[in-house]
This record gives structure tokens, sequence and C-alpha cells, in this order.
């Protein structure tokens, strides 16, 4: 008679805890199914490969060439110092790796620098397009050239491939690289031009209509559109400047190496006239603001 | 002596009168023991009654919270200073002529747009490399 209680009360215990349990676990079960349903209604996004994305290449592949560039100095000197085989084998290892990073530093730069140009502008100019086939021609040849890395025995082989590398990037790339670039601050100068010349014509043309109707003095007014009009035109002048200046690079593409300054120089040339010819367009456009609030403000 | 035999008897007695008294209570215990069986079962019962409604209210409770939308965080725009009312004082008739303020609108939209534009392009400035290897 004692011993019969016990045993129910642990039974209704464990009955207690188990059911307990069960409930849990099938509680976490149903959570579980839910997550999942969860997952499956959420697409799968690809990723998309955008000028963002190209710019973190290029940073990471610049970011490694200049570690791998470190250790083929430490390599080199110690080969010049020494001489011995291990040296070399490790001169020859730390250049090559050097070398296809260098070429991948230029491939993925160059591949930032379309999308850049894609972000920016439209395709359907001619010498925008004359651009992607002249960034595309670039990606390519280093595209392959970085396989031949892979074929080189010697270091003598590295240092003939090292020398490619180095004409095609003096020679071409760097050359379409800054005129790419100007083409894509040229095109951001070039959009802000047609829109506050827009506002000139709209604000010239109220202002011949205010002048027939004779209700108000519009003398003022119309020497403030003069001085924008004047500034319009600095600015346009300053973009046919600066065009000048980027187009002497092709002259200068197939100089000598100490020419390579030069172009460099006329890059930055070329980009500050464009950043005068914005200013005259800020300049415009504050006195075309000028002619409304005189057009509004009685004689 | 006689005082320890008394004490001896007195002991029996009340070892006797235990003995005896033991008997009646023990025919109640099987009653008394069934009550509390009872009363065990039916706490337990209630215990096990409240841990459901608690995992059944907490289950729905998770549901709940999954089925809704998550709303994104609002983010606060960053504080800019008011800009500047123009008042005219002497109006001309053309102060309130819906091209005019249209075209003023559209240059000060195109104001600030001419500020925010980036001629520098730091980030695609040709990368510095060394283009002389050699041994």
């Amino acid at each position: 008679m004692s011993i019969l209680p016990t045993i129910t009360t642990k039974r209704f215990l464990v009955l207690s805890l188990a059911s307990f349990l069960i409930g849990l676990i099938l509680l976490s079960g149903l959570q579980n199914v839910r997550a999942q349903e969860e997952d499956q209604a959420t697409p799968t996004e690809t990723p998309i490969f955008n000028f963002d994305k190209a710019l973190t290449d290029y940073e990471y592949s610049y970011n490694q060439y200049r570690q791998a560039h470190l250790q083929y100095e430490t390599a080199k000197k110690a080969y010049l110092k020494f001489g011995t085989l291990n040296s070399k084998n490790e001169a020859q290892e730390k250049t090559a790796l050097m070398l296809r990073l260098r070429d991948e530093t230029i491939r993925t730069y160059l591949t930032a620098l379309r999308l850049k140009l894609a972000d920016v502008t439209e395709i359907d100019d001619y010498n925008l397009n004359l651009f992607y086939l002249k960034l595309d021609d670039e990606v390519l040849w280093y595209q392959g050239h970085i396989n031949d890395f892979r074929s080189a025995g010697t270091l003598e082989d590295l240092l003939t491939l090292a020398k490619a590398s180095e004409e095609k990037y003096n020679s071409q790339s760097l050359s379409v690289a800054y005129q790419v670039l100007h083409g894509i601050i040229n095109y951001k100068v070039a959009q802000n031009t047609d829109q506050v010349e827009a506002q000139t014509k709209v604000i010239k043309t109220k202002l011949n209509q205010i002048k027939q109707a004779g209700d108000k003095d519009v003398t003022l007014a119309e020497r403030w559109l003069l001085e924008a009009e004047n500034r319009l035109a600095w600015s346009q002048e300053k973009q046919v400047q600066s065009q000048v200046e980027i187009d002497e690079i092709d002259q200068q593409r197939y100089g000598y190496s100490n020419k390579r300054d030069k172009r460099k120089t006329s890059f930055y040339q070329a980009r500050f006239l464009l950043e005068e010819a914005q200013q005259y367009l800020k300049e415009t456009n504050s006195y075309l603001l000028e002619v409304i609030r005189e057009i509004k403000n009685a004689d | 002596m006689p005082t320890e035999d008394k004490v001896n008897y007195q002991n029996f007695e009340t070892i006797s009168a235990k003995e005896t008294s033991v008997s009646p209570e023990s025919s109640l215990e099987p009653k008394k023991r069934g009550f509390k069986l009872k009363k065990k079962k039916l706490i337990l019962v209630i215990i096990l009654a409240v841990s459901f409604l608690i995992l059944i209210s907490v289950g729905l409770i998770i549901l709940n919270q999954q089925g809704r939308t998550i709303l994104p965080t609002q983010i606060s725009p960053t504080p800019t200073p008011t800009p500047i009312v123009e008042q005219i004082t002497n109006p001309s008739p053309y102060a309130t002529d819906s091209a005019v303020l249209q075209t003023e609108e559209e240059l000060k939209k195109l104001e600030s747009e001419l500020q925010e534009v980036d001629l520098k392009e730091t980030n695609l400035t040709p990368p510095v490399l060394d283009l002389d290897v050699n041994f």
C-alpha cells in the first residue's frame, strides 16, 4: 500500500516532465520549419559586379602588390649580396609574385575605370565608345599577360615579361587611363553646362516677355543676365582648353620614358581647367538667381 | 531498587500504551493516504495544465513575432541649417508668376547639384607602380 502511491507520484512527475519536453521539442521544430520557409521565400541574390565591387577588387590587388613589392626588394637585395642558388630561387619566386600582382593591379584598375565610365556616362557618344574599346583591349592584354608568367622558368624570362608589361603600361595603358579619367570628369562638367545653359535660355525668354509687356524695368536684370552669359561662355572656353590639353597626351604616347611626367602634368592641368569651368558654372547659376530676384522685386 | 522496578513498570506501561494506540490509527491510514494521493494527483494535473498553457502562450508569442514584418529603423536626417527665407518688401507683378517660381526652384536645385560634383576622383588616380624591374 505504501509503495503504490510513491510510484504513481513518480509516474506523474515523469509524465509531466516528458510532456513538457516533447512540447518544447515540437515548438522548436515548428520554429525551424518556419525559419526554413522564410529562407526559401527570400530569393538568393546574385552578386552584381558594379563599380563599388570593382574598386574594392582594385584596392585589394594594389595592397597585395605593395606587400609583394616589399618582399621582392628584400629578396633582390639578398640575391645581389650573397648570389647563392637559394637566394636566386627566392628572388625568382618573389619577383614572379610581384609581377603577377602588378599586372593584376593594372587590370583591376582599368576595370574599375571602365565601370566608373559606365556609371557616370551614357553609351551614346562616339568618344565614349572609343574609350570602352580601348579599355577592353588593355584589360584583355593584361589578362593574357598574367597567364604568361606561369610559363616563365627563369629569372631572365620573368624580366623579359616584365619589360613587355612596362612598355605596354607606359606607351598605352597610362595614356588611356588619363584620357578616360578626364572623360569622366569632362562629362560631369558638360552635363552641368547643359543644365545651366537651358536655364539661361528660359530666363532670357522670360526677360524678353517682361520687356515686351512693359510693366517692369528689366535693365538691371539684363545686366545680371549678361554677366551670367559671360561666365557661361568662359566656362565653355575652359572646357575646350582642357580638351586640347588632354589631347596632347596622345602625341606624348610614344615618346621617351621621361615624357611620363609630362602626361601626368597634362592630365592635372586639364583637370584644373575643368575645375575652373565648373566654378564659372556656379557663378553663372548664382547670377541667374540674381536675375530672378530682380524680376520678383518691383522697380 | 524498588524505585527502579517502578520506573521499569512505568516504562513498560508507556510502551504498551503506545503499542495499543498505534493499531487504531493504522486502520485509518489508507483512507488518509488515498486522500493525499488524490490531492497530489490534482496538484500535478494543475501543474501539467499550467505548464501546457505557458508553453502554448510562449509558442503563440514567438509565432506572432515571426509573423510580424520588421519595420526598418528610421534614420533621422542630419541636421541642416534652416534656409534663409528671402523677404520681398516690394513685390513686382512677377513675384508670384508660376514660371518664375519654377525657374527659381530649378536654379536652387541646380546650385546644390553643382556644389556636390566631385571633379577630383582621387580614388581613380593611376596606381604608383615600380616599372623598372631589373637585377
